[in-house]
C-alpha cells in the first residue's frame, strides 16, 4: 500500500509538470506509462490481497493441519516475488523515459520537477528490488552449471546496486573494485556467481551496523585459458569467534547457536555448495568485534569475444554511432517500441518495427538488415518461431543475421533453447542504453567471424502464416440482419475499395501527393476492419505511421507489395466464406 | 415507424451501404451524401431531423460541417460525428463546435441506432 501512495504522489507530480513547455508527446507518453503502470499495480495488489484472503479462508477450514500455514507462507512469498518482478520492468521504463526527457533542453524548474519524479520512482524501484533480491536467492537452478559469456563488471555493478537497496539507511560504505588484469568477458555461470555474491554480501550487510563492506576481485593465477579469480569480501561487522567460525557454512549448527538469522546461514551453506560445484573454494577469516573476510576462488575461462574491437562511446558521442546500421525489431508493446525508437533515432540507425513474423521475414528478404532484435512479451515460442524461420531461410545472408532477444527474466534454461535456435545473444530487462548499444555492436562485429550455417538447416518450404484462414464473416452477416444479398454487396464494395487503395498507392507513390496516400490509407481501414482482415489492417496502420514519420517511400512500397500478396489470400478466403454462408442460408 | 429524416454523410461506400440498409429498416428516411459538397448542397435545400457525419470527408470536413450548420444555418439539428480511433483531438473540437454525440469506428450499426434513438427522444 505504501507503493500505491508513492505512485499517487508521482502521478500528481506529473500533473504539475508544465506540459506546454515540455515536448508534449514525450510528457504525454511519460504520464501514460505511469498511469498504465499504476493500473497494473492496483490490479496486482488486488489479486494479491484476494489471494491472501482466500488462502486464509482455506487454512481456517483446515486448522487441524498445521503444515497448511507454512504452505500459505510460501505461496505468499512466491506471489510477492512475482509481483515485484512485474513491477520492476514498468518502473524501469519510467526511469528510461525520464532519462530521455532529461536529454532535452529543460528549464531549471522543469529539471527539478523531473528530478523529484525520478527520485520517487527510484524509491519505488528500490522497494521492489529488495523483494527481488530475496527472490533471486531462491531461484537459481543448482543442478546445471552454465557456460555462458558474461560481463563481470556489469554483473558486479548490478550486485552492488541491489546491495545498496538493502542497506536501509544504515551508515555503511559499500564499494567494489576489480583488478585490471581480470578479463572483461568471462565464460561461466553468471547466475550462480550473482547468487553467491548476493548471499555473502547480504550476510555482511546483516551484521554490519556501521563502517564498510568491500568487494575486491583479483586475478589469482592464470593457467592456459583458465582464469582463477579471487573475490575478497571484507566487512567491519561484529565478527565471529573461532568456534563459530568452524561452523559458519553449516546451517543446522548455526541455528542451534541462535546467534544468527537462520535464513542467512542457509544462504551461506548453499553458497559453499555452489562454489564447490563450480570447482572453487571458499574461506572465511574473522576477528570477534572487528569484522569478517570471506575469500572465494572461482575458475573461469576468458571469452573469445574480443572486446578491444568494441567501440567505446562516451555518452556525448552516442549520437549517430550506428549510422550505417539497419535493425529490424519485433516488438509487440507500444511503449517499449516508442522507447526503443527514441534510442535508435539518437544512434542514427535505420530501423523497422513489426510484430508480425511474416512481414518481418519479408523485410529481411527485401532490405539490408544487420541485426534482429526480438522483444515479444506474449510468448517465447514466437521468438523461437522467428529465429527458426530466419535460420532456415534460403538466403545465406539472412540465415546469418545476428539475433538478440530482449528477455524480461533471466531464465537460465532458456540458454539451451537459445543455442538450439542459434539466437546469438540475450539482453535482460531492464537494460541501460549503453548495454544495448554494446550488445548491438558486439553482435554485428561477431557476425563477420561466424561460420556459415550448413545447408542442412535450409527448409525450402518456408511457411507463410496468414490471417486469411481466420476470417469469419458470420458476424458481418449478423450486422446485415442475416441478409445474404447485403453481405454480397458489402463484399463487392470491400473488394472495390481495397483494389482502389492499391491503385491509389501504386500511382501516387512514385512522385504523387502523399496526402492522397494518407487519406486513402485512412479510408481503407474501415472496410478492412469490418471484414476482419487484421493482417491487411495492420499493414495499413504501419503505412500510416511511416507517412507520419519520415515517409520512406521504399518502405511503404515494400509494405504495399506485402499488402497485395496478402490481399490475394484474404480475397480467396472471403469468397470461400461467402459461398459457405450462402449454402447454409 | 420513426419516419425521421436522417442525413448520412459518409464517403466510405461500404459503411454507407450497411448503415443505409440498417437505418432504413429502423424507419428512417435517408439522405445519403458522399462528400462535403453534397452535404452542403443538401442542407441548403432542406434541414433533416438528425445528421450523422464522418469527421474526415473530402472537400468539406465534418468539423466544417458542424460550424456551417450551427453558425451559418443557425440550426440546432442534432449531429452525431463518426470518427476513427486515435482522432480524439478532433472529437473534442467537434463537441466544442456543437456536436451532440460521437461514435468511433469500427461502428456497430446497432450502437448507432441506440444513440440515434436516445438523442431523438430527448429532442
Amino acid at each position: 500500500m505504501k507503493i500505491i501512495s508513492l505512485l499517487t504522489e508521482l502521478e500528481h507530480l506529473l500533473d504539475d509538470l508544465s506540459f506546454k513547455e515540455l515536448q508534449l508527446s514525450q510528457a504525454k507518453r511519460l504520464k501514460k506509462s505511469v498511469q498504465i503502470f499504476k493500473c497494473q499495480l492496483e490490479k496486482q495488489a488486488l489479486d494479491y490481497t484476494q489471494g491472501q484472503i482466500q488462502s486464509k479462508q482455506n487454512s481456517s477450514a483446515f486448522q487441524a493441519q498445521t503444515h497448511e500455514t507454512s504452505d500459505e507462507g510460501q505461496n505468499t512469498n512466491l506471489q510477492f516475488s512475482r509481483l515485484s518482478h512485474d513491477l520492476k520492468i514498468p518502473l524501469n521504463r519510467i526511469i528510461q523515459f525520464i532519462n530521455l526527457l532529461k536529454e532535452e533542453e529543460l528549464s531549471k524548474k522543469q529539471l527539478s520537477k523531473i528530478n523529484t519524479i525520478e527520485n520517487t520512482t527510484q524509491t519505488l524501484l528500490n522497494i521492489t528490488n529488495e523483494q527481488l533480491v530475496k527472490n533471486s536467492r531462491l531461484n537459481v537452478d543448482l543442478e546445471i552449471n552454465e557456460k555462458l559469456n558474461f560481463n563481470l563488471r556489469g554483473l558486479v555493478k548490478d550486485v552492488m546496486y541491489l546491495c545498496r537497496t538493502l542497506l536501509n539507511n544504515k551508515d555503511i560504505h559499500i564499494e567494489s573494485r576489480i583488478d585490471d588484469k581480470v578479463p572483461e568477458i568471462l565464460v561461466g555461470d553468471p547466475a550462480k556467481l550473482t547468487q553467491v555474491l548476493l548471499n555473502i554480501l547480504g550476510y555482511a550487510i546483516k551484521y554490519v551496523q556501521e563502517g564498510s563492506i568491500d568487494l575486491a576481485i583479483y586475478l589469482q593465477k592464470k593457467e592456459n585459458n583458465n582464469y582463477y579469480l579471487e573475490f575478497i569480501i571484507k566487512d567491519t561487522g561484529i565478527g565471529l569467534a573461532t568456534n563459530q567460525l568452524k561452523h559458519i557454512f553449516d546451517a543446522s549448527e548455526n541455528s542451534e547457536n541462535n546467534r544468527v538469522d537462520s535464513s542467512y546461514d542457509l544462504d551461506l551453506s548453499i553458497s559453499k555448495q555452489i562454489v564447490l560445484d563450480l570447482n572453487g573454494n571458499i574461506n572465511v577469516n574473522s576477528v570477534l568485534g572487528k569484522g569478517s573476510e570471506f575469500q572465494l576462488i572461482l575458475p573461469y575461462k576468458k571469452s573469445s569475444i574480443d572486446l578491444k574491437s568494441k567501440i567505446n562511446v562516451s555518452k556525448k558521442n552516442e549520437s549517430n554511432v550506428l549510422k550505417n546500421y539497419s535493425i529490424l525489431v519485433f516488438e509487440d508493446d507500444e511503449l517499449e517500441r516508442k522507447l526503443l525508437e527514441e534510442r535508435l533515432k539518437i544512434w542514427g540507425c535505420k530501423f523497422y518495427f513489426t510484430d508480425n513474423v511474416v512481414y518481418g521475414l519479408m523485410l529481411l528478404e527485401s532490405h539490408k538488415i544487420d541485426l534482429v532484435l526480438t522483444d515479444l512479451n506474449t510468448h517465447n515460442y514466437r521468438v523461437f518461431d522467428i529465429a527458426g524461420k530466419i535460420r532456415r531461410n534460403k538466403v545465406l545472408k539472412i540465415r546469418e543475421i545476428p539475433i538478440i532477444d530482449v528477455a524480461s527474466s533471466l531464465a537460465v534454461k532458456n540458454h539451451q533453447i537459445y543455442s538450439k535456435y542459434k539466437i546469438n545473444d540475450q539482453i535482460l530487462k531492464p537494460y541501460t542504453a549503453e548495454e544495448l548499444l554494446n550488445k548491438i555492436i558486439e553482435n554485428t562485429m561477431k557476425m563477420k567471424k561466424t561460420v556459415s550455417i550448413p545447408s542442412k538447416y535450409i527448409n525450402p518450404d518456408i511457411e507463410i502464416i496468414s490471417d486469411a484462414t481466420k476470417i469469419n464473416l458470420s458476424k458481418v452477416l449478423e450486422e446485415c440482419l442475416g441478409k445474404i444479398f447485403l453481405l454480397e454487396e458489402l463484399v463487392l464494395l470491400y473488394k472495390q475499395n481495397t483494389l482502389e487503395f492499391i491503385g491509389v498507392l501504386s500511382s501516387e507513390l512514385p512522385d504523387g501527393d502523399m496526402k492522397t496516400v494518407a487519406f486513402a490509407a485512412h479510408k481503407v481501414k474501415f472496410g478492412l476492419g469490418m471484414m476482419q482482415s487484421k493482417s491487411l489492417h495492420s499493414l495499413v496502420v504501419q503505412i500510416e505511421s511511416i507517412l507520419k514519420a519520415d515517409g520512406d517511400k521504399k518502405y511503404i512500397n515494400f509494405l504495399l507489395k506485402a499488402f497485395v500478396e496478402e490481399y490475394q489470400l484474404v480475397e480467396k478466403a472471403i469468397d470461400q466464406q461467402l459461398n459457405a454462408l450462402k449454402s447454409v442460408n | 415507424m420513426i419516419n425521421k429524416k436522417l442525413l448520412l454523410a459518409e464517403d466510405d461506400e461500404l459503411l454507407a451501404t450497411l448503415l443505409n440498409f440498417r437505418l432504413k429498416k429502423e424507419g428512417y428516411i435517408i439522405q445519403l451524401c458522399r462528400d462535403g459538397r453534397e452535404v452542403k448542397d443538401q442542407l441548403t435545400i432542406q434541414i433533416p431531423d438528425i445528421i450523422v457525419s464522418d469527421i474526415m470527408m473530402p472537400y468539406f470536413s465534418g468539423l466544417e460541417l458542424i460550424d456551417f450548420v450551427r453558425n451559418d444555418l443557425k440550426s440546432d439539428v442534432p449531429i452525431i460525428m463518426v470518427s476513427s480511433a486515435g482522432n480524439e483531438e478532433n472529437v473534442l473540437s467537434a463537441f466544442e463546435l456543437g456536436a451532440n454525440d460521437f461514435i468511433s469506428k469500427p461502428i456497430s450499426p446497432s450502437e448507432l441506432i441506440v444513440r440515434l434513438n436516445r438523442i431523438l427522444c430527448k429532442t
